[in-house]
């Protein structure tokens, strides 16, 4: 005598959203092999990029002053180019605000962005203040650095580049 | 019979040695133990090239097709690792010929330039991969602003971002002194002037950072280690894990394909049926 057919027993394994099941479906098959696509660009921008600073290099010599000397002060001291904006900054606020309070607290804003970022897309329609705020913090260091470096001369006056240019490298 | 006699030709040694001089040597047991993975002309073959290689680890063996045109990285923080390598090797060549004490450490720079084998080429490379690799990196944060790939999941790796912006301007800095001439002595007294008027800590915080009153040996000793030692060891450390973010959270490009098909299949149901209906 046959036996009796067991029941088809179904068990439910969890409700997935929507945004998997869609996730999954578009996994990307338009992607390609590291090897070569990817790698091979690599190579030739890194190639590009050592073949630039060989070209700097033949061009231009890193300055070598005469031995530093703390009792011989030069027309203007100036720090590096990067933090030429700081300074000029310093010539015209109290050093405490220009030197530690606006630096800190652009760095700490600057690593809280994702985290403050509360807009729906990546667009830059999606998130126009964040993207003024930030523009306007990137145009202002610009502005300072560029006075800094190329616009101050002996004494930290105004001093047109094309006339004297006090910046070293 | 001509193909079989092509064929036969193409299959002698004579021929492959002229026309695929590489085989002999990938058939060599030399070639075969270094190199594990099969020929990389097939999909199989490709993927295990990453597979088996160490160094390529840091890739994923598939990548997004729009990363692979430069628009959409523009390749910048490419560039900027091609840049630190680049300083790691010119900086290693210098310090064979640099001793940070005053004021020996000016002698040897000249020494650098007249006595040493492309001495002031190597200098020239690092000192200018030096100032392109502050561009470069301050370039890439503002790409990666823009094109909003800080957002979620990447929140963390933008904040380690941060941290090497300011190791690379610490590392140009203190790379600043090393030479002791004029130029070098004034950029960082005006530099360090600042860390003066630190809150609480005052005057103490500049001398911590001099050890002394002002710019002399001790700062310039204490600026070689941070150089040479302490900044590059935090800029491994926060590069691979940067990289290693890059590498598991993803590329921001492809959530954005993601996103827009999403965005798509939301606002036109009709589109949504079509597919359907394609299936």
């Amino acid at each position: 005598m046959p036996e009796p057919e067991e029941e088809p027993r179904y068990r439910l394994l969890g409700v997935v959203p929507r945004e998997i099941e869609v996730r999954k479906k578009q996994e990307p098959d338009d992607a390609v092999f590291t090897w070569p696509h990817f790698l091979i660009r690599h190579a030739v921008v890194a190639g590009a990029t050592v073949a630039v600073i060989f070209a700097l290099a033949i061009a231009f010599d890193a300055p070598l002053q005469s031995m530093a000397d703390a009792n011989r002060t030069p027309p203007v001291a100036k720090a590096p180019w990067y933090f030429a904006g700081l300074q000029e900054l310093l010539a015209h606020v109290h050093p405490m605000v220009a030197g530690i309070l606006v630096p800190g607290a652009a760095v700490a804003w600057l690593a809280l962005i994702p985290y403050l970022d509360r807009s729906r897309g990546w667009r830059i329609r999606d998130r126009k203040l964040l993207v003024t705020l930030f523009t306007a913090l990137a145009v202002a260091a610009l502005v300072l650095t560029l006075v800094g470096s190329l616009f101050r001369g002996p004494e930290w006056s105004w001093s047109w580049p094309w006339q004297h240019l006090y910046l070293e490298l | 019979m001509a193909s079989n006699g092509k064929r036969r030709v193409r299959d002698t040694d004579l021929y492959r040695s002229v026309f695929h001089p590489g085989d002999r040597f990938r058939r060599s047991e030399v070639y075969k133990s270094v190199v594990r993975h099969p020929p990389p002309d097939t999909p199989r073959g490709r993927a295990m090239t990453s597979f088996h290689n160490l160094f390529l680890h840091i890739y994923p063996v598939k990548v997004p097709r729009e990363v692979v045109g430069w628009r959409a990285t523009l390749r910048l923080g490419f560039i900027s690792s091609v840049l630190f390598l680049i300083l790691f090797i010119s900086g290693t060549y210098l310090m064979f010929f640099y001793r940070p004490v005053v004021p020996q450490a000016y002698l040897d720079m000249h020494d650098l330039h007249a006595d040493v084998a492309f001495g002031q080429f190597i200098r020239n490379i690092h000192r200018w991969s030096a100032h392109l690799m502050v561009l470069v990196v301050f370039l890439h944060m503002m790409r990666v602003f823009y094109s909003g790939a800080y957002r979620a999941p990447r929140q963390f790796n933008w904040v380690v971002g941060v941290g090497l912006l300011l190791l690379t301007l610490l590392l140009s800095f203190t790379g600043y002194l090393l030479p002791w001439d004029q130029l070098a002595f004034w950029a960082i007294t005006v530099g360090t002037n600042i860390a003066g008027y630190v809150p609480l800590l005052g005057d103490n915080a500049r001398q911590v950072l001099l050890g002394g009153p002002e710019v002399g040996g001790d700062a310039l000793l204490r600026f070689y280690v941070l150089h040479i030692y302490v900044l590059p060891s935090l800029v491994v450390l926060l590069l691979s894990v940067h990289i290693w973010r890059v590498r598991k959270d993803g590329f921001a490009v492809a959530d954005r394909e993601d996103e827009a098909a999403l965005d798509r299949s939301e606002t036109s149901p009709r589109e949504e049926v079509e597919d359907d209906a394609r299936a």
